[in-house]
Order: structure tokens, then C-alpha cells, then sequence
């Protein structure tokens, strides 16, 4: 037995091989400097990702596990193959018929592997499991992958939350019970300057988790259900960036700081990217950097362009009705009083910059189950005023109802803002609305 | 303080049984609901004489269902006279009762008002209420500043979490009577409005017996409130125009006369015109007095259905369908496939899209996310329209599939007649116009995430006031 070698590629992108071996399984292949998938509108500087020569040849397989963004990416699967040209690309039978088409686009052989079943590609063995919250708009067709070779195995947790005990214990069956030796497990806190960023980064500050309670969150959800306590818990998916207009700021920074301090019965590591970890008989160690490897810089939205008259009105028809329905409308409903701060009909107020004319502000009015005009407030005022609220450059929401632009790309920009209470933020309905699931048509509109 | 019953939900509170009283939630009239047809009766069938609606002083509107707000019966009160809602109300009835010449004054949770010499106290209900009753303004009343002797309701919703909070905090003491809103409306052999159709027979639920219903009207609903409050049933108190039957457990009545028997809690099941008197020393129900309100026999206009009920059933299963096959009319067609073409967002983003997605990553899942099945009376086969959920938009289904029970395409789903969807989509009729009758819906056991709540969600007043409006008008 020679044991398996996981290095991590950048961000969630990592390379298995086995110890001494040329080749090994790609995981989600992130492989140009940049992901995400907005086009339309200008990005900021990207690093490039520089990899040593030759890593990538002789692959044995390359494998997508979720539809998002961050996992499959066709330039990088196009890079990828042309670098190993007959390595199989595989893909859970389960992802989505919009994303099994975008992997069809890249390459017209993607095997899809049945959700009962495992492939079997040289040495390897790799199967996929399915992720307990994966009816979530933005989960669906998320799943965790196992990737299994001399008696060790290695559990990817995937977004979607932790593997169902179920799904698990039937994959673990098939693929003969090997020993769990590692776990890599998505960290999406994205704690960025000791605030959370991305869709859940929050204004007012309410519900801003802390480090630790990020990490034990991730911990008791991502390993419930395991068939062993693995030697090596991973914290990957935070390694990349943010590239907009005040410079490159990595989301791991904080992290990986506070990461030393806690105190957890876990085996956790951080992974930067080109970080390796060996494994054998079911321990691990540490391998240290063996590539070199720029961070990932997420290609952020930098400017915004005008709009025509009356984009403002059709805008806030289009979302009338999914913020009244979500968890947001519901939960704002029931958002009477903050202390003794009581607030009117008006519960979600909608800030739309522009570099053209001046903020125009409106807000969902509970009772009217209508969009209203709003007296601008000074940015800051507006979070007191009401409970719920986004900024926004108007030319970016535009963008993202025409599925030009992600939810996720715009909400890392500092210039998309937002407050909110509970566990429903603006960004997320958006977000939802958004989803491949829901506006598929959305997704054709994007890189 | 005096409560007498008016019908259904409807209450006039006072000080005396004479004086000028605040009426909640005003039915003055036979019929209600939003629309010229005024679709519902209310029952048991009772007569309001003017003398009563002269004594109303002031108005509490709950929340924005027809069988709260009868614009028809605010008419009939003097201009001028308050109408007081809470702070989220629908604005279009606010201004429609502006309309009427009546004067609405907002009010807001956890304050007390005084009007007609009673003490009123709203309260937001609990955020564990169903999407289209979360409007409601839950109230408290009593004669004293204090609530001493009071009366709470929470109408349609969950008890109020502030309100049992106040309670714990000593700020207001315990309720000396409860109205429980009995809003069971189980029609005979149909389930419930949000039940599963008898199609899905693997998800029909558990049979709804009386106990069942006393258990959760006496134990669960207002488990959380402190003392011993007496039960007062209510709710319930209505019928379709033309329904022959009377929905099963919904004669408080009744009811009140069984629980008396089996437990040790005391409770009111009041007739119309009936009047609750809390005092001191405690409380009694008392005959209208005032001869205000006339009752007929109840179950006068039944006599002799219950003989019928299972022929009436096995008829209204038997009502299926051509659906749009053989339709001459190929804009109905277009139509239709418009309507549901409006539904698409709205079903992919709730409960019943995460339903098939989970599902779906366990290998267990059916075709389609959701069947629309178009039928037409009186044949059989109707025309079935499924959301391909990875598609996200609905396609016909086809005719290959057409023979599978409906309800194997499908977890869940509605059959409808044509007319009436478009009607739903467009305004001209309310979900629970069509519920039972001509809209039949199946889902798996989670009701609130049923078709029947997702279509008042998207169609209803909360979200789409337009269409409310439109036909009150």
C-alpha cells in the first residue's frame, strides 16, 4: 500500500494521486485565474494561477461534483483536457440537465455516473453521495464525491451540507468499506476582515458569526453520519479572492489566523493553495506547498453603465412578488419592533446607486404588497430605519434579472451592501431567483 | 363586559347589552365574501335586526379574508364610525373603507386603546402561522385597564408569542376566556381545504374524527396560555351558497355540548345573538335579550342529507373531466398555458421545488414536479400539463404517460377546471371559491406547502391586493 497524496489546486480544486504515481483525479479543475460567471460587465485586475509544468498530464480522471460556478468551470475543464486529452470526465448522473449540457459543451464524452453506482478508472474508484439539503434552490444538484484508492478514501463534502446517512452508508457499501482517511470539507464562511462576506455579509452586523462559530458550524454539519472519524479534516473554499477597486483581499487571511487559536477535537487543517497532505494506514501529514500557485482572484464587477428611464420600476415589478414570497417577506412580515424601535409597513428598503444620477431609494411596502418611493437617507441611516435592505448599483441588478451577472460576483463587491435580520438576506432571495433551477434562462446568459 | 356572537367570527363586545359596542370582525349580513356572487352563507342561518347594528360604535377589522372584512355589512354602519386594523393590513381595504365614509384608525401592536368603554389591545400573531394568515391582528379585550376579566382571540393564527410573554412578564394577567377559531371546515369525505385529494391515497392522511378536533380546539391550540381560561368555540360558521351539506365539526355548539362531557375545562359553543358575560364571579352565557338577532334551525336546510352524503361524494369524484381534449376552443388552450406559464417561478422556489430536489438526490423522486390536470365534466380523462422541474417550465404531458394515475407523475398537483384557473390567475374568483369543488389538489404530508397554499400565497390579498381589490370593486 502506498497511500494517496492530496494537493490542494486552489480554492475547492484539488488533485488525488496515489504516492509515487504520475496521474491521479482532478476535482473540480479550476485552472485560469479566474472563475465566475459573469461577462458583461468589466472586471478588475486577475492574477494569473501559475502551475509547474506537467502537472496535469497523465490524468485518470477529471471530476465535476456541483453545478456552481466554483466547481464547474469550462475553461478550466477545457484546459484541463487538453492537457491529459484521454482522461474520462465524470460528473454524479444527478447534476442538472442545464449543467450536464454545459459539461457536454466541453466535452461530449462526460460520463455520468448513476447514483447507485461507482466508476472504476485505473486505480481509482469514485462515486457520488447525495448532499442532505440539496432541494435548496441553490443546492440542487449539489453532491458529495468519494474518491477511493489503496484501501484509503477521501470524502469531498461538497455545498448542499452534510452527506445524508443514507446516501453514505449505500456509497461506503459499493465501494467496499474502505477506510475514511481524509475529509475536505467547503468552508463557505468566507470571513473577510472579521465580517462575513458573499451573500450573507451583513450591515447592521446582526448575525455576523464568529471564526470559531463558523468552523464548529462547518464541523457539525459536514461530519455527521461518517463511517469512521477520518485522520485529516480539510478546510478548503476559501482559497481565493476578491479583485475589485480597493485591491486583491483574500478571504482566507483571517481565517487561516484564527484557525491557530481553536481548540476542536477535530484533526482540521487549512489548505492554502498548492498545500499537500500524504496518507497512509489511515494517518496523515502534512506535505507542505509543492506548487506554486497564486491565490484565485474572483473577477469582481467594476464599473456600472446607465440605465434607461423607467429600469427602475420594471426592476422592482420583477421582485415584487418573489421578496413577498420568500423567507424574507415572510420573516419580514412578523419584524414589527427591534428593541423599542417599532417599524412601519415599509420592512425592505432598496437603495440604487449610480455613477449617472443620483441614489433613488424605495422600499417593499408589507401593507401596499408594493414597491414605494423612500426620502434618501444617508448610506448607514437606512439600516436603523429599516430592517431589511440592499444596495446596489442599478446597472448590476439589471444585470443580474438578465442573467448577465451572478448574485454571488456582485454581492462580493463592497459596493453591494446589505442589512438584514434572521437568517434571510436580500442577496439570498436574489440569490434563489436566480438560481440555475429557477432561471435556467438565466444561466445561458452567463459565461 | 358582554361578547355576544354574531355568526362565524364576528363579535360585538360592550359594556352592557344595550350600550354602544365594538364590533370585531362585522358579518351583519346572510352572505359574504369578495365578489358580486358573495359566495358563502353564513351558518347556522341567522337574522342581525337593525337595533344591533345601531348600537355598533367602533369596528375591529382582524385581517384582510372575506369572512373578516365584508365591505357589504360596513356599509350599513353610520359615517364617521371608527374602523381600527393593525399596522399591516392590506391598504386597498383601508381604502375602501375610506370609501365607505367610515374613519380607519391604525393601530399598533402592544398598545392599548379605550373605545366604547372597553380596553383593546392588539398583538402580532405567532411567526408559526400559515403564510396567508399572518396578517392577523390578534386581540385582547376587557372593561378594565388592567384586563382583569378579559377575553383573548387569537382568530385564524397561532397564539401570540408576545402575548404570552406580557403574560409572563406580570404585565397583563392570564385571559379569563379564550375564542378558539374552529376553522377545521372539514367537508364531508373531501379532507380538508389543504388536504390531499383522495387520488394520492398514499398521502390522505389520518381520518379527522370530532375528538381529534375537540383535542386540538381544548388542549393544543391554547396549550400555551397561562390559568384556565374558558374555551369559547367559534369559526367555522359559514357554508357555500347552494352546498347542500354542512361541513362536519364546525357546530360549536355542539361540540361545546360534547367537550362539557368529557373533559373538566369549561366551554362555550355559542349560538348567534348569544352573549358571553364575563364578570368576577365568572362567566355565563346568556339569550339575546334584546331579541337583536333571529336564528333559524340549524340544519333546517339540510333535512335529509346526511342520507346522501356518500352518493353527493361519489358524484363529485365521478365529476372528471375531458379537460381541454376535444376543445373546439384553442384559445382556451393558449390561455391555460399562460396561466401556468405565470405559476413557474412561484413553484420553483418554494417547498414543492425543494421537495423534488430532494427527492431527486435520493433516487425516490417522480417524473415531474407538479401536474396540472384540465378537466371538464363529465368525462373522465382530462389533459395533463407537468413543470419539468430541470427545465423549469411546464410541458403537456405526453400521451404516453396519460393513463398513469395522475398522481404517479407528480407528488403534487391540481385538477381544475379550465375556467376556473383563469379565473384564479386573472383576478375574477379566490382560491377558496374554487377549493373542493372545482379545484381538487393532491401533496405528500406537508400541508402548508400544499398547492392549495400556493396559490393563496401568490394569488391571495397579502401579495396580490390588485386582484382583491378589483373584484370587491
Amino acid at each position: 500500500m502506498r497511500g494517496l497524496v492530496l494537493r490542494n489546486v486552489v480554492h475547492q480544486s484539488w488533485l488525488v494521486s496515489v504516492a509515487g504515481q504520475d496521474g491521479g483525479v482532478l476535482v473540480d479543475p479550476l485552472m485560469c485565474g479566474s472563475f465566475g460567471s459573469s461577462g458583461s460587465i468589466r472586471f478588475g485586475e486577475q492574477p494569473e494561477l501559475v502551475l509547474p509544468e506537467g502537472t496535469m498530464t497523465g490524468l485518470d480522471a477529471i471530476v465535476v461534483t456541483s453545478p456552481h460556478c466554483d466547481h464547474l468551470d469550462i475553461p478550466s475543464i477545457r484546459r484541463a483536457r487538453a492537457a491529459s486529452p484521454r482522461c474520462p470526465l465524470l460528473a454524479s448522473a444527478m447534476l442538472p440537465s442545464h449543467s450536464r449540457r454545459a459539461l457536454a459543451v466541453a466535452a461530449e464524452d462526460a460520463i455520468a455516473v448513476p447514483r447507485t453506482s461507482f466508476a472504476q478508472l485505473g486505480g481509482f474508484k469514485i462515486g457520488f453521495s447525495p448532499a442532505e439539503y440539496s432541494g435548496h434552490p441553490w443546492e440542487r444538484g449539489a453532491h458529495h464525491l468519494v474518491v477511493s484508492a489503496e484501501g484509503e478514501s477521501v470524502l469531498f463534502v461538497s455545498d448542499g451540507g452534510p452527506p445524508t446517512r443514507d446516501g453514505i452508508q449505500a456509497l461506503w457499501e459499493q465501494l467496499g468499506k474502505p477506510r475514511l482517511s481524509a475529509v475536505l470539507l467547503a468552508d463557505n464562511s468566507y470571513i473577510r476582515g472579521g465580517r462575513r462576506a458573499g451573500l450573507f455579509k451583513n450591515e447592521n452586523g446582526r448575525g455576523a458569526p464568529s471564526m470559531l462559530d463558523c468552523v464548529s458550524g462547518q464541523c457539525e454539519m459536514g461530519l455527521r453520519h461518517l463511517p469512521n472519524e477520518p485522520s485529516l479534516v480539510v478546510l478548503a473554499g476559501s482559497g481565493f479572492a476578491a479583485a475589485d477597486h480597493h485591491g486583491i483581499a483574500r478571504f482566507d487571511a483571517w481565517n487561516v489566523g484564527a484557525l491557530a487559536q481553536l481548540e476542536t477535537r477535530w484533526p482540521l487543517r487549512h489548505s492554502a493553495p498548492g498545500d499537500g497532505f500524504a496518507i497512509e494506514a489511515g494517518l496523515a501529514s502534512d506535505l507542505g506547498p509543492g506548487v506554486t500557485s497564486s491565490p484565485l482572484a474572483l473577477a469582481v464587477p467594476q464599473e456600472d453603465s446607465d440605465v434607461p428611464d423607467g429600469t427602475e420600476r420594471r426592476l422592482l415589478d420583477a421582485l415584487r412578488v418573489p421578496f413577498l414570497l420568500s423567507g424574507l417577506g415572510r420573516g419580514a412580515v412578523f419584524c414589527n419592533q427591534i428593541g423599542e424601535r417599532r417599524f412601519g409597513p415599509v420592512r425592505l428598503a432598496i437603495r440604487l446607486t449610480s455613477a449617472y444620477h443620483a441614489t433613488r431609494c424605495f422600499g417593499l411596502d408589507l401593507a401596499r404588497a408594493e414597491f414605494v418611493p423612500l426620502p434618501s437617507l444617508p448610506a448607514g441611516c437606512d439600516t436603523e430605519a429599516y430592517p431589511f435592505g440592499l444596495e446596489i448599483p442599478i446597472s448590476w441588478l439589471l444585470a443580474i434579472l438578465k442573467g448577465e451577472l451572478g448574485v454571488w460576483d456582485a454581492s462580493i463587491s463592497d459596493r453591494t451592501r446589505q442589512w438584514f435580520v434572521g437568517s434571510h438576506s436580500p442577496l439570498s432571495v436574489l440569490a434563489a431567483l436566480m438560481s440555475a433551477s429557477v432561471s435556467p434562462q438565466g444561466l445561458r446568459g452567463l459565461r | 363586559m358582554n361578547l355576544q356572537f354574531l355568526g362565524h367570527n364576528a363579535w360585538l363586545a360592550g359594556t352592557s347589552s344595550l350600550g354602544p359596542s365594538l364590533a370585531v370582525d362585522p358579518l351583519l349580513l346572510d352572505d359574504f365574501g369578495f365578489g358580486p356572487d358573495r359566495p358563502f352563507l353564513v351558518h347556522p342561518p341567522r337574522r342581525i335586526y337593525r337595533s344591533l347594528v345601531e348600537r355598533i360604535g367602533a369596528v375591529l377589522l382582524t385581517h384582510e379574508h372575506s369572512d373578516h372584512v365584508d365591505l357589504a355589512s360596513l356599509r350599513m354602519l353610520p359615517r364617521e364610525t371608527c374602523v381600527f386594523m393593525g399596522p399591516l393590513m392590506p391598504a386597498w381595504i383601508e381604502r375602501a373603507v375610506c370609501e365607505l365614509g367610515l374613519r380607519v384608525l391604525r393601530l399598533e401592536f402592544n398598545t392599548t386603546v379605550e373605545v366604547c368603554g372597553l380596553f383593546l389591545r392588539l398583538y402580532p400573531c405567532s411567526p408559526q402561522t400559515a403564510f396567508w394568515e399572518q396578517r392577523v391582528s390578534q386581540f385582547l379585550i376587557s372593561s378594565t385597564p388592567t384586563f382583569l376579566d378579559s377575553a383573548f382571540s387569537a382568530v385564524d393564527a397561532v397564539v401570540s408569542d408576545q402575548f404570552l410573554a406580557e403574560i409572563t412578564a406580570g404585565a397583563i394577567p392570564a385571559p379569563s376566556a379564550v375564542l378558539v377559531s374552529n376553522n377545521s371546515s372539514v367537508r364531508a369525505g373531501k379532507g380538508s381545504a389543504l388536504g390531499s385529494d383522495s387520488r394520492a391515497r398514499e398521502w390522505r392522511g389520518h381520518k379527522v374524527t370530532g375528538v381529534s378536533i375537540l383535542h386540538e380546539l381544548l388542549d393544543v391550540f391554547p396549550a400555551a396560555i397561562p390559568g384556565s381560561p374558558a374555551i369559547v368555540l367559534c369559526g367555522g360558521g359559514f357554508c357555500r351558497r347552494g352546498e347542500l351539506l354542512q361541513w362536519p365539526f364546525a357546530c360549536q355548539w355542539d361540540l361545546a355540548g360534547i367537550a362539557t362531557e368529557l373533559t373538566v375545562k369549561q366551554v362555550f359553543g355559542p349560538l348567534p345573538g348569544q352573549r358571553l358575560c364575563l364578570e368576577h364571579r365568572g362567566i355565563r352565557l346568556v339569550d339575546d335579550d334584546a331579541n337583536e338577532v333571529s336564528v333559524d334551525q340549524p340544519y333546517a336546510h339540510v333535512a335529509g342529507a346526511p342520507g346522501s352524503v356518500s352518493k353527493l361524494e361519489e358524484a363529485a369524484l365521478d365529476s372528471a373531466t375531458t379537460g381541454l381534449q376535444g376543445s373546439d376552443d384553442s384559445g382556451l388552450i393558449a390561455r391555460c398555458e399562460r396561466a401556468l406559464s405565470e405559476l413557474e417561478t412561484a413553484i420553483l422556489c418554494s417547498g414543492i421545488a425543494d421537495y423534488w430536489w430532494l427527492m431527486r438526490a435520493r433516487g425516490i423522486h417522480r417524473p415531474f414536479g407538479f401536474v396540472c390536470e384540465f378537466v371538464r365534466r363529465p368525462c373522465r380523462q382530462g389533459t395533463r400539463y407537468a413543470l419539468d422541474m430541470e427545465e423549469a417550465k411546464f410541458v403537456r404531458v405526453r400521451s404516453a404517460d396519460a393513463d398513469l394515475p395522475v398522481c404517479e407523475l407528480a407528488a403534487f398537483g391540481i385538477a381544475v377546471e379550465p375556467q376556473s384557473l383563469l379565473d384564479l390567475v386573472n383576478g375574477r374568483r379566490q382560491i377558496w371559491d374554487l377549493v373542493g369543488d372545482e379545484l381538487d389538489s393532491w401533496h405528500p404530508d406537508m400541508p402548508l406547502e400544499s398547492p392549495v397554499a400556493l396559490l393563496y400565497a401568490l394569488f391571495g390579498e397579502q401579495v396580490r391586493g390588485d386582484l382583491a381589490s378589483a373584484l370587491c370593486s
